[in-house]
C-alpha cells in the first residue's frame, strides 16, 4: 500500500519536481557566474575579505528559493487532494489513515531533501575551485538551517490545505509568515548553528500536528 | 485507542507550535508599539574640574545632573573636544598640569566597547593573517589561517595551502612551547588592515601566546600569568597607537585584566560588578587617565584610573531601562514567557527563552479560572485550565482557537 501511495504522489508531482530541480540548478549556475564576475572585477582577495570579515555571504540571495520551492511543492501535492475531496478518498484506502497521511508527507519531505541535496552537490562541485572544504562545511550548516525552515514551510502549507476551518487556515498562514521571518533577522554565517535545533523541533511538531487535522478531515467534523 | 492518542498528541503538537509562535510574535509587537527610542547616556571625566559630565538624551549635564551650556560643557572636557576647541582657538596649553598638543592627544586617545556578543566567541573556519611589518596594505590580505591541531596558512590568491608559511608558523610556535590543539584564537575586534599586534592564542595547556607575522617570518611571545590558577575566557587586542596596552582579558569569574605592552604583565582592574554576558564595558584611554565604564541594567558606573591603574574617581549614574517603564512592567505581568531570536541590544542572534514569573501570580491564575468558567461543561476542563495556568495568555488564546 505504501508503494501505491508513493507512486500516486510521484505521478502527481513528477513534472513539478523536474521543474524545481531545473530552477535550483539554474540558480546555482547563476550564482556561480555572479561569483566569477565578482572575482574578476574585485580580485579574489577582496572577495574573500568580504566573505570572511563582513560576513557578507555570497550565496545569501539564493537561500529564500528553498522555502519558496517547498511552499510550491506543498501546493502542487495537496491542492489536487482538496479538490473534489480526493484526500478523504485516500484516507479510506485499506490502511491506517495516519500511515497513509504520514507516507504522503514523508514522500514530500523525502523529495525535497533529495532535491536540495542534489542542488548542494552541484553547488559543491561548481565552487570546489573557489571555496575550501572547511568553508564548504560552514556553508552546509546555513543550507541545512534553510532546508529545515523550508520543511516547516512545506508542512504549514499542507496543513492549510488539510485544515477545514478558516480560523485554522488563517492561524497557520500567520504562523508560516512569522516562522519564515526568523530566517531574515540577520543573515550571517555564525547564527544558523543556533537556529538548527529550533528548526528541527518545529519540523517535528508540525509533522505530528497533521494527525489532529487528518482526524477531522476523515470524520468530516468540519465542513469546507 | 491508538488513533485517538495520536490525535491527542497531534493536538498538543499544534498547540505547542501556536504557543511558540505567539511567545515570539506578541512580546515583539508589544515592545515595538510601546518602546521609545532610548539612548545610553555618555559619561566623561574632566581631569581639570575633577568631576564627571554626562550627555543624556541630547542634554548636557554636570555630575549633579544639572543642565549646563554646551560651550561650558565642551570647555570642561578639552581631552575629548580638543579638535573643536582647536578650531575655536580656545584649547588650553596644559590639562591638569600636563602640557598637551594635538598630536599627543591624537596618539593617546583610544576607545573600545565590549558588547555581550563580543564575549561570545564564535569559532571561525579561517582567521586573517596580517603582516605586522608596518607595510601599508592597500589591497585585501591574501593570507588566512585555520587553527586546529596545527596552523594551516592558506593563500587565497593561489587557492592553496602555503606549506612553507604553515611550517614556519608551526615551528615558531612549537619552539616557544606551544602545545596543540589550539583552544582559542583572539584578535583585534575592529578588523584593521594594518595590525601591529598579530593574533593571540590559548594552547592546549591554557598558556597564552602572541604570534606575529613580520615580513615572512613569525615572532612568538608568551605571557606569564599572575598565578597558576589564572585562566583567560576572552581577550580583546587593542592595537593602540601609543602601544601602552596590548589588550584586555576576561577570566571565567568575570574579572578584568589588562595586558601591558613591554612588561607583558597582566594587571588586575578591581571592577566587581561587570557581567560580560549582559553588560557593556567601555574602555577609554587618554593622555593622563583611563576610564572603564560598565553599562548595567539599572546603573552606569564609570571608574577612572591614572596611568598606573590607581583609582582616581568613581561615578554612578542611574538609568531607566524599558523594563522599568510602565509598559515594561505591564509586559512582565502579561506574558509568562518570551521567545526571542535576538538579544535586547539586537547584536546577538540565537533562540532564547525568558520567563516572567510575575504573571504566574496574577493574569495566569485569572485566565485559567476564566477558561474553567467558559468551558466548565466540556470534558477535561481541569487539565486544560492547568495548561492555561502554565502557558498564560498564549495557552488561553491557543485553546480558544483550537476546540
Amino acid at each position: 500500500m505504501l508503494k501505491g501511495v508513493f507512486y500516486k504522489e510521484y505521478i502527481k508531482t513528477r513534472r513539478t519536481l523536474l521543474w524545481m530541480l531545473l530552477v535550483l540548478i539554474g540558480a546555482t549556475f547563476a550564482l556561480f557566474l555572479f561569483v566569477n564576475h565578482e572575482i574578476e572585477v574585485k580580485q579574489v582577495s577582496f572577495f574573500w575579505f568580504q566573505q570572511m570579515v563582513s560576513n557578507n555571504l555570497f550565496f545569501v540571495w539564493m537561500l529564500p528559493v528553498f522555502p519558496l520551492m517547498a511552499a510550491i511543492f506543498g501546493v502542487v501535492q495537496f491542492l489536487p487532494e482538496t479538490i473534489g475531496r480526493r484526500f478523504r478518498l485516500s484516507l479510506f484506502m485499506p490502511e491506517n489513515e495516519l500511515v497513509i497521511s504520514f507516507s504522503m508527507l514523508g514522500f514530500g519531505l523525502l523529495a525535497l531533501t533529495l532535491l536540495f541535496t542534489l542542488q548542494f552537490v552541484v553547488f559543491a562541485v561548481l565552487f570546489s575551485g573557489i571555496i575550501t572544504l572547511i568553508w564548504l562545511l560552514a556553508a552546509a550548516k546555513v543550507f541545512v538551517c534553510f532546508w529545515l525552515f523550508s520543511f516547516a514551510t512545506y508542512l504549514l502549507i499542507v496543513l492549510i490545505f488539510i485544515a477545514q476551518k478558516t480560523t485554522y487556515r488563517m492561524v497557520l498562514a500567520v504562523t508560516a509568515l512569522v516562522q519564515s521571518s526568523i530566517l531574515f533577522i540577520k543573515p550571517q554565517l555564525n547564527i544558523f548553528d543556533c537556529l538548527i535545533p529550533y528548526a528541527a523541533i518545529l519540523v517535528m511538531l508540525l509533522f505530528f500536528s497533521t494527525s489532529f487535522f487528518i482526524h477531522h478531515y476523515k470524520t468530516g467534523s468540519y465542513e469546507l | 485507542m491508538k488513533n485517538s492518542f495520536v490525535k491527542y498528541f497531534g493536538r498538543i503538537c499544534f498547540l505547542m507550535v501556536l504557543i511558540i509562535t505567539m511567545a515570539y510574535l506578541m512580546p515583539l509587537v508589544y515592545k515595538l508599539m510601546t518602546e521609545g527610542k532610548t539612548n545610553v547616556p555618555f559619561i566623561l571625566y574632566s581631569p581639570d574640574k575633577k568631576g564627571f559630565f554626562v550627555i543624556d538624551g541630547g542634554k548636557f549635564l554636570d555630575e549633579n545632573r544639572h543642565p549646563i551650556a554646551k560651550k561650558k560643557f565642551e570647555s570642561a572636557l578639552p581631552l575629548f573636544f580638543y579638535s573643536k576647541l582647536l578650531k575655536e582657538g580656545t584649547m588650553p596649553d596644559s590639562v591638569d598640569g600636563m602640557a598637551v598638543s594635538p598630536v599627543l592627544l591624537n596618539t593617546n586617545n583610544f576607545n573600545e566597547s565590549i558588547y555581550p556578543i563580543d564575549v561570545d566567541i564564535v569559532e571561525k573556519p579561517y582567521y586573517l593573517l596580517l603582516n605586522c611589518s608596518g607595510v601599508n596594505l592597500t589591497n585585501a590580505p591574501d593570507f588566512y589561517f585555520s587553527a586546529t591541531s596545527s596552523f594551516n596558512v592558506f593563500n587565497i590568491k593561489l587557492n592553496q595551502t602555503d606549506t612553507l608559511l604553515s611550517r614556519k608558523m608551526n615551528m615558531a610556535a612549537i619552539r616557544k612551547g606551544f602545545v596543540f590543539p589550539v583552544k582559542a584564537v583572539y584578535g583585534n575586534k575592529s578588523v584593521k588592515m594594518i595590525n601591529m599586534d598579530g593574533n593571540f592564542f590559548v594552547d592546549a595547556c591554557n598558556n597564552f601566546f602572541q604570534i606575529k607575522l613580520i615580513s615572512d617570518s613569525f615572532s612568538v611571545s608568551t605571557f606569564p600569568f599572575p598565578d597558576s590558577f589564572f585562566r583567560i575566557s576572552c581577550f580583546f587586542n587593542f592595537d593602540m597607537r601609543n602601544h601602552e596596552l596590548l589588550g584586555l582579558a576576561l577570566t571565567p569569574d568575570n574579572q578584568i585584566f589588562v595586558l601591558e605592552h613591554g612588561t607583558n604583565n597582566f594587571i588586575k582592574i578591581p571592577i566587581a560588578d561587570y557581567r560580560p554576558n549582559q553588560d557593556v564595558l567601555r574602555f577609554s584611554n587618554n593622555v593622563n587617565h583611563r576610564t572603564f565604564t560598565v553599562i548595567g541594567d539599572t546603573v552606569i558606573t564609570q571608574y577612572v584610573y591614572n596611568k598606573s591603574f590607581s583609582e582616581i574617581a568613581r561615578y554612578h549614574y542611574p538609568i531607566k531601562r524599558y523594563e522599568q517603564t510602565v509598559a515594561g512592567k505591564i509586559q512582565k505581568y502579561v506574558f509568562p514567557f518570551e521567545i526571542s531570536f535576538s538579544s535586547p541590544n539586537r547584536l546577538k542572534v540565537s533562540p532564547a527563552i525568558a520567563f516572567n514569573f510575575a504573571s504566574y501570580f496574577g493574569l495566569n491564575l485569572l485566565l485559567s479560572l476564566l477558561y474553567y468558567v467558559l468551558r466548565r461543561s466540556s470534558s477535561g476542563v481541569v487539565k486544560a485550565a492547568v495548561f492555561v495556568y502554565c502557558t498564560g495568555l498564549f495557552g488561553f488564546i491557543a485553546l480558544l482557537v483550537i476546540k
